[in-house]
């Protein structure tokens, strides 16, 4: 009752603590969220003027092949695998969507739906080969990476193809100032919202808490494993397919990259792989501020070959500090 | 003969690479008569002793259960700092001995930082050496940006690294030494008993009075060394460094691994299973050239070869179990 009449009166002091006490618990929770202003601070620093709603609209844009691309490694990631073969799919579902898409809207949406079903084939066979045979995610996903990369190498030999107009002017227009990709975001959040309080989500919490415990309390966990790296496979086929039409071309070789921006991403944005905690919505924010770190230092005019150092270092340095956290916490809980 | 035996159910993987690669070489033989020529052979066996070496530090990693994603640029960075500094400083002569030792020891330091995060700091191997596979890939094209990327090797080591002795390849006998040395710490020290240990569980070997994060951070340690040397390795066979060297090696690192019959959690395999690996390896990819069969489907059968090569040592690993 004490507590609904504080809030009723908003007791902006306690308000404040609560947030801190929050924060200082759950650091790795609310580090996205501070690093998105820091770096927008940076930026109007750097390069007063930058920032605008028609600049955010672009800087969204850009963003969202990696977004797109790291709400599958977030999942997976949360059960304590990773996904390398999320860059054999970005790049295999990309030159597909760049060679054959015809120019009708049914074709357009035909073959979304199709890379769709090719992503999700994709991941359940990553899935069933780790279930099926307990194997190291990494590996067999490191496998698949190669014969992913490979055919889409057979298939465009060099970047190019030809876009359908249609699929990347619809993409690309502007209703107002927003992109089609705001209207992207709010379904993911809604996504996750939804699939977080389902069996499902529990679930996959409950086995990146602790496997064995997950098993002995009823829970499928090759089911559900084999379904997330299906989610994985569909949200790396969507990202391939989406850069198809922001790139508007097609590269076998586009997604390589993106095996340490969705795992830097998934990091900044809180996931915990050693703890299984995290969320998806801040693995949006993640993204998000690691494409703008990359803007943040053509501004300061760095040349290129620092971003690839500072993303490195960025996911070393936070994994870092979220895990030896982790252990500085064990251990006090420990001697408590 | 019952020790036979023994020695050969414990190790049928092992044998059964050796097959494999045996068998392989006589079919593109058949087909190909000029595969079998002595100095084909020198050519692959001096590639084997390039990729053989890179793959000990995989081997000691994936025995203890982790994985080393940054073996690529580990490789290249001390291939290029080699022919930059041998430049830079204007070494002569047999100087470089000192220039490899400084190599071998900043890679070194890579694997020490490796194993610092992944044992100490209780991080993900994958995500920890990836990202540090990035840092010293930003660093290394950063600081040659200025000038020309890479260059040459000197000429005395160049001539050491294509020269031969008594008609074997002098890098052919360098990995040989290799391969002994790496057998017996394996078989007959501690440090390897204890690295099975720790693979094996971690739990275990920390009960069992090992020093379980020491070992780990050695692993890594040593997996960095075994970069480093690879690269120079490259280096002196090609007589040149240049940025991306290592980039197909990290693949190939991990295949053979996996193709000698060394378990992806850790625990069980050894180098003799590795060098096995390597040949089939060897061999398969002058098999694909030799039938001109293009990039994108070697890649494919690549990454089969590594999904098979996983299964079956899973499926022999569950008879066994079932055995005992």
């Amino acid at each position: 009752m004490e507590k609904q009449a504080e809030k009723r009166s908003f007791d902006v002091k306690a308000t404040l603590q609560n947030g801190l006490t929050y924060s200082r618990k759950n650091f790795d929770q609310v580090l996205p969220f501070i690093l998105l202003v820091v770096v927008l601070v940076l930026i109007s620093i750097v390069q007063p003027g930058a920032i605008s709603g028609k600049w955010l609209a672009n800087k969204i844009d850009g963003a969202m092949v990696l977004i797109l691309a790291s709400m599958g490694q977030s999942l997976v990631m949360l059960m304590y695998g990773t996904d390398l073969s999320i860059a054999g799919i970005i790049c295999l579902t990309n030159t597909l969507s760049a060679l054959f898409m015809p120019n009708t809207p049914f074709g357009v949406i035909g073959t979304i739906l199709a890379m769709c079903l090719l992503g999700v084939v994709a991941g359940i066979f990553n899935g069933f080969i780790i279930t099926r045979f307990k194997m190291q995610p990494f590996i067999v996903t490191l496998a698949t990476w190669s014969i992913f990369d490979g055919l889409a190498l057979y298939f465009l030999p060099r970047d190019g193809g030809n876009v359908a107009p249609l699929y990347s002017n619809f993409m690309m227009q502007r209703i107002g100032i927003l992109p089609i990709s705001v209207f992207i975001l709010p379904l993911l959040i809604l996504m996750w919202s939804w699939l977080k309080r389902t069996r499902f989500g529990v679930a996959i919490f409950a086995i990146g808490r602790n496997e064995t415990a997950a098993h002995n309390s009823g829970i499928n966990v090759n089911m559900v494993k084999l379904k997330v790296y299906a989610f994985s496979g569909l949200f790396a086929a969507l990202a391939g397919t989406y850069r198809t039409a922001y790139v508007a071309s097609g590269s076998p070789t586009a997604g390589d990259g993106y095996v340490l921006l969705t795992c830097c991403a998934a990091v900044l944005g809180g996931i915990n792989v050693a703890s299984g905690r995290g969320s998806l919505h801040r693995t949006i924010v993640g993204a998000f501020v690691l494409q703008l770190i990359t803007d943040l230092l053509v501004f300061c005019g760095l040349s290129t070959y620092w971003t690839s150092l500072i993303q490195g270092a960025l996911l070393i340095i936070v994994v870092a500090t979220n895990s030896g956290l982790d252990l500085l916490r064990k251990k006090r809980n420990l001697e408590v | 003969m019952e020790k036979i035996k023994r020695i050969y159910t414990k190790n049928s993987s092992i044998v059964f690479a050796y097959i494999i690669a045996a068998v392989m070489f006589i079919f593109v033989s058949v087909f190909r008569p000029e595969f079998a020529t002595f100095g084909h052979v020198k050519v692959m066996l001096i590639d084997a002793a390039i990729l053989g070496t890179l793959a000990i530090g995989q081997t000691f990693v994936i025995l203890i259960g982790g994985i080393d994603l940054s073996i690529q640029w580990n490789m290249c960075t001390s291939g290029i700092m080699f022919v930059m500094l041998y430049k830079a400083w204007g070494l002569t002569g047999w100087q470089f001995m000192w220039l490899i030792l400084l190599c071998l020891a900043v890679t070194t330091a890579v694997g020490f930082l490796n194993g610092l995060g992944v044992a100490y700091l209780n991080m993900h191997p994958m995500i920890m050496t990836y990202g540090m596979n990035t840092i010293i890939q930003g660093v290394v094209v950063a600081v040659t940006s200025k000038g020309f990327p890479g260059g040459f090797a000197p000429d005395e080591y160049y001539d050491f690294c294509v020269g031969t002795t008594l008609n074997i390849p002098n890098l052919v006998l360098v990995w040989l030494v290799i391969i002994a040395i790496i057998s017996i710490l394996l078989a007959r020290t501690p440090f390897g008993r204890k690295i099975y240990a720790v693979g094996n569980s971690e739990t275990v070997a920390y009960f069992s009075g090992v020093k379980v994060k020491r070992i780990k951070m050695l692993a890594y340690a040593i997996s960095g060394f075994a970069g480093g040397l690879g690269g120079l390795l490259f280096t002196g066979r090609i007589g040149q460094a240049y940025l991306g060297m290592g980039d197909p090696y990290l693949f190939q690192s991990v295949a053979v691994v996996a193709i000698g019959g060394t378990s992806m959690v850790g625990g069980s395999g050894n180098y003799i299973g590795t060098v096995g690996g390597t040949l089939i390896l060897i061999i398969l990819n002058s098999l694909l050239s030799a039938f001109l069969i293009p990039a994108s489907w070697q890649k494919v059968i690549y990454g089969i070869l590594l999904l098979g090569a996983v299964m079956l040592t899973y499926s022999r690993n569950i008879k066994q179990g079932r055995k005992a």
